[in-house]
């Protein structure tokens, strides 16, 4: 355990990176600005070149204010959904409840729904609220010791829902393309306007999972423990499990599915700072806003001048990392 | 939920529940169980695998919510978190929780998250780090923990918790003989000084005579036998309920012991048997 000023520091240089990076990124991609221009066009906007500004503000800031959105939202239920399930090997890709909302998104575009704003989001919670009750419904069928049960359980939802996308681009090849985007995760067409939506409900949703911390901390510990502790447990993790939903599949819904970053994340920051959510929480969610703006810049930057989806990259760093708490637990409980 | 009889306040009872049942389909598993708990008294609840024990403590915590039957208090209760601790058979410490953390979710119930503990929630969890023992594992993350000083935190735990009932499920049945001792000194203390209530599922008898007031004996759902342990736990009982033959001894201290004696014979002594008879 670190004491509460170390954390504080921590938190203090979080942020500075945060914004160090932002401006860093900011700069990179198939047209380089140098600082001096991002300076101007920030700062200076009549002298400064129009197409520049135009790339940082409209096009380049939107996205990374995405990122970090996505990350904050993707690591902060990550970290909430390994303490309701007491399984730090849990995320909402790992559980398919990503999948589960891109099953709903795809849906709403299949039946044409596009052009309502809300209409995809409003699919995307239908579709992870679902997955989600059926994970929940294992998770707590199941003895305590089963714990990779719900893990299996969550591998057989992203599998069937994977499946269930893929049918629906065979039966509608005409919108294959705005399909297949959510199956790979991306920011390439985030604009400003999407922003206005996502960030205050990922606000919201963080806010209120943070109040949550107390009753997280006994969740982990086992249902018969909290209970004892004075939590109604059923309420209290319909409510945790409601807000997550909403958060992931508001990021689902305008950037697709990206695997792994609510497991990583809060994994190394718990290994950083020790398990209480109060701390692990908040700090998290900065870190998968750092982690997701990095994989975005390299997933704009590596191979130029195309792009690579941002889930793959986190999948690359994920899908390994899962490997290696895999082999760190049963090492343990040898 | 409970009911609050005031009358039992007199009787310095804390806790009393009639014909309370727990089923599961048709299945029984609580059978119209009904007693009295008094303030300050270390009862055992002992029993075989199955009988209910685990079933009982959860009824009355309302972990799990009985089928029928009452459950009445003295007083009336805002936060059952201040009136009971438990100490379930298995907790689950999947997480890098150090044990001060642990320890310190005994007093979530009586502070708020903008607060933060108080001068007297922090003194509670430093004494139920002395009195288990583990105040300088107190930084120590509860995973590389073994399993005796892990049962210790969770026990610790409870004692912060500092409410006039506690309920341990087989506190000791993960420990060592050394701290298997301690902590039934440790429960017994509890109950002689601070005037708590103490019920703990045990499963060696000569804890339950040693340690405890009174004795709940378990078969089936049912309440079979109860009141002190060298009278419930009669040579004729422990054929009956548990299936071993046991007889009382006294010790050199002049206190009573149960030996046990064991019904099978090794498996090359029947077959020599067998071959004498044959002869």
């Amino acid at each position: 355990m670190i004491t509460s000023a170390k954390y504080k520091w921590i938190v203090a240089l979080t942020l500075v990176v945060l914004v160090l990076l932002s401006f860093i990124a900011l700069t990179l991609g198939p047209s380089n600005v140098s600082l001096s221009q991002l300076w101007m066009s920030f700062f200076n906007p009549n002298e400064a070149d129009a197409g520049i500004g135009q790339i940082v503000l409209q096009i380049r800031m939107p996205r990374i204010a995405m990122a970090l959105l996505a990350g904050m939202a993707l690591s902060a239920s990550g970290g909430a959904f390994q303490s309701v399930f007491r399984n730090p090997m849990s995320d909402p890709y790992v559980l398919g409840i990503s999948s589960g909302a891109s099953v709903g998104a795809a849906i709403a575009i299949v039946l044409g729904l596009q052009a309502g704003m809300f209409s995809i989001p409003f699919f995307a919670f239908l579709g992870s609220a679902s997955a989600l009750a059926i994970v929940y419904w294992f998770a707590f069928n199941l003895k305590q010791s089963e714990q990779n049960t719900l893990l299996l359980a969550g591998i057989a939802m992203s599998l069937m829902l994977g499946a269930v996308v893929s049918l629906l681009l065979v039966i509608n090849r005409e919108q294959m393309e705005s399909i297949y985007f959510w199956m790979l995760g991306g920011f390439n067409a985030i604009s400003w306007k999407q922003i206005y939506i996502v960030c205050p409900v990922v606000l919201f949703s963080l806010v209120m999972l943070f109040r949550y911390c107390k009753d997280l901390n006994l969740l982990a510990m086992g249902n018969e423990t909290a209970h004892s502790l004075g939590i109604n447990v059923k309420q209290k993790v319909a409510i945790i499990l409601l807000i997550s939903a909403l958060s992931v599949s508001i990021v689902v819904s305008y950037s697709g599915v990206i695997g792994f970053v609510g497991l990583i994340v809060p994994h190394m920051v718990r290994f950083l700072i020790g398990a209480d959510n109060r701390r692990l929480l908040p700090l998290s969610a900065l870190w998968g806003g750092v982690f997701l703006i990095i994989a975005d810049t390299l997933a704009r930057t590596l191979v130029q001048p195309g792009e690579l989806p941002v889930g793959s990259i986190t999948a690359l760093f994920g899908a390994p990392y899962f490997f290696f708490i895999l082999i760190k637990k049963s090492r343990r409980h040898v | 939920m409970f009911k609050v009889k005031k009358e039992l306040q007199k009787r310095s009872i804390v806790l009393a529940f009639e014909d309370l049942s727990y089923k599961v389909g048709n299945e029984k598993i609580l059978d119209t169980v009904s007693h009295e708990l008094y303030k300050g008294c270390f009862y055992s609840i002992a029993g075989c695998n199955g009988s209910g024990k685990t079933t009982l403590l959860q009824s009355l915590l309302q972990i799990k919510k009985p089928s029928s039957g009452k459950i009445f208090l003295p007083e009336e209760i805002e936060n059952k978190a201040h009136y009971f601790s438990y100490v379930p058979q298995n907790t689950l410490l999947e997480f890098d929780f150090t044990v001060e953390e642990v320890v310190m979710m005994g007093r979530y119930p009586y502070y708020s998250g903008i607060t933060g503990p108080s001068k007297e929630d922090k003194q509670k969890v430093k004494e139920a780090l002395q009195l288990t023992d583990i105040e300088n594992l107190r930084h120590r993350s509860v995973i590389t923990l073994s399993g005796g000083e892990r049962q210790r935190t969770i026990i610790a735990r409870a004692l912060a918790q500092d409410t006039p009932i506690m309920f341990l499920d087989e506190p000791v049945s993960q420990l060592d003989v050394y701290h298997q001792i301690e902590v039934l000194k440790l429960l017994r203390e509890i109950a002689d000084t601070q005037n708590k209530t103490v019920v703990t599922v045990l499963h060696d008898l000569n804890q339950v005579s040693e340690f405890t007031d009174h004795v709940m004996v378990m078969d089936e759902g049912k309440i079979v036998a109860n009141g002190t342990p060298t009278e419930v736990l009669s040579p004729a009982l422990l054929k009956e309920v548990f299936r071993v033959n046991a007889e009382w001894v006294c010790s050199e201290d002049m206190k009573p012991h149960l030996i046990f004696h064991y019904q099978s014979k090794k498996k090359t002594d029947r077959r020599l048997d067998n071959r004498l008879l044959d002869h």
